[in-house]
């Protein structure tokens, strides 16, 4: 008896209704935005509940606010330019190529920055807001380079990259460059006076 | 219901003046004020979250039901 070896018809399957890498960061970005709300609430409680005159804590330097609003331009500009790429995906490798130099302005600036408060004795340690600035600064400049690095992969290995995990990685640099607005106004506000120098470090 | 409402009014009437006094919420010094306000924004921002996850996620199901209308998929492959 003739035994038929062909393979049985395998049902149709729907595609997804959302990509498992975007559902996935999107989760991820849930637990980001709450970690940063977290730190930056802390922030600001402890801000308000410091005597008068006492916050920021005397002796800490004034935020170089202007230097630093320029290299924010930059990140808004590589955002910019990655959901341009988003939308023209035969120009997205070329979009990527300049987003991320501009990306790695930002976190060039951010080290520069750092290296400077610490050479004048700003620590992590000096004082509450040294410690605030280097964690929340700081945890926003690693996410930025996490961010960088992976859409600096996707740039090299485009053509071999699912279009559901660009679509996650353009997603997480979309939060890494909308948070920045947010941590500015919060922790350069108030160095941002008109009687104080834009670049007292 | 005029019953209902009336109940609900007088319960109104009746709230014990002691919840007015909580030392956090109506004390005007800045850091109690700034407290109530981030207790606030914590609360409702994982809330406000999950909803906007909600709604993305309801949306791409219409989208995708309306796709499927417009051009069913054969049964098999």
């Amino acid at each position: 008896m003739a035994v038929d070896s062909s393979p049985l018809p395998r049902p149709r399957r729907a595609p997804a209704v959302i990509e498992s890498e975007v559902f996935a960061m999107i989760v991820w970005i849930f637990a980001e935005v709450m970690m940063f709300a977290g730190f930056l609430s802390a922030y600001n409680l402890v801000g308000a509940r410091a005597p008068a005159g006492w916050w920021p804590p005397p002796g800490d330097p004034i935020l170089p606010w202007a230097p630093t609003a320029g290299a924010s331009v930059a990140l808004v500009f590589s955002a910019a330019l990655v959901v341009w790429g988003g939308f023209r995906p035969l120009h997205e490798r070329r979009a990527l190529g300049i987003a991320v130099p501009l990306g790695a302005v930002f976190v060039v600036y951010q080290i520069v920055e750092f290296a400077r408060l610490l050479s004048v004795g700003f620590t992590l340690q000096s004082s509450a807001g040294g410690g605030f600035f280097f964690t929340i600064v700081g945890a926003h400049a690693l996410h930025a380079i996490a961010g960088l690095g992976a859409l600096a992969w996707v740039a090299a290995r485009r053509g071999n990259v699912t279009e559901g995990l660009a679509k996650a990685i353009r997603l997480y640099w979309y939060f890494v460059v909308l948070l920045w607005p947010v941590i500015y106004a919060v922790i350069y506000g108030p160095s941002i006076s008109p009687g104080l120098p834009a670049l007292a470090i | 219901m005029p019953s209902r409402a009336l109940v609900v009014s007088l319960a109104l009437l009746v709230l014990p003046r002691v919840a007015f006094a909580c030392s956090t919420c109506m004390d005007p010094r800045e850091g109690n004020r700034m407290l109530l306000s981030v207790t606030i924004v914590l609360s409702l921002l994982p809330l406000c979250l999950m909803a906007g996850i909600g709604a993305y996620v309801w949306s791409r199901v219409r989208r995708a039901e309306r796709l499927a209308t417009l051009s069913p998929l054969p049964e098999t492959e």
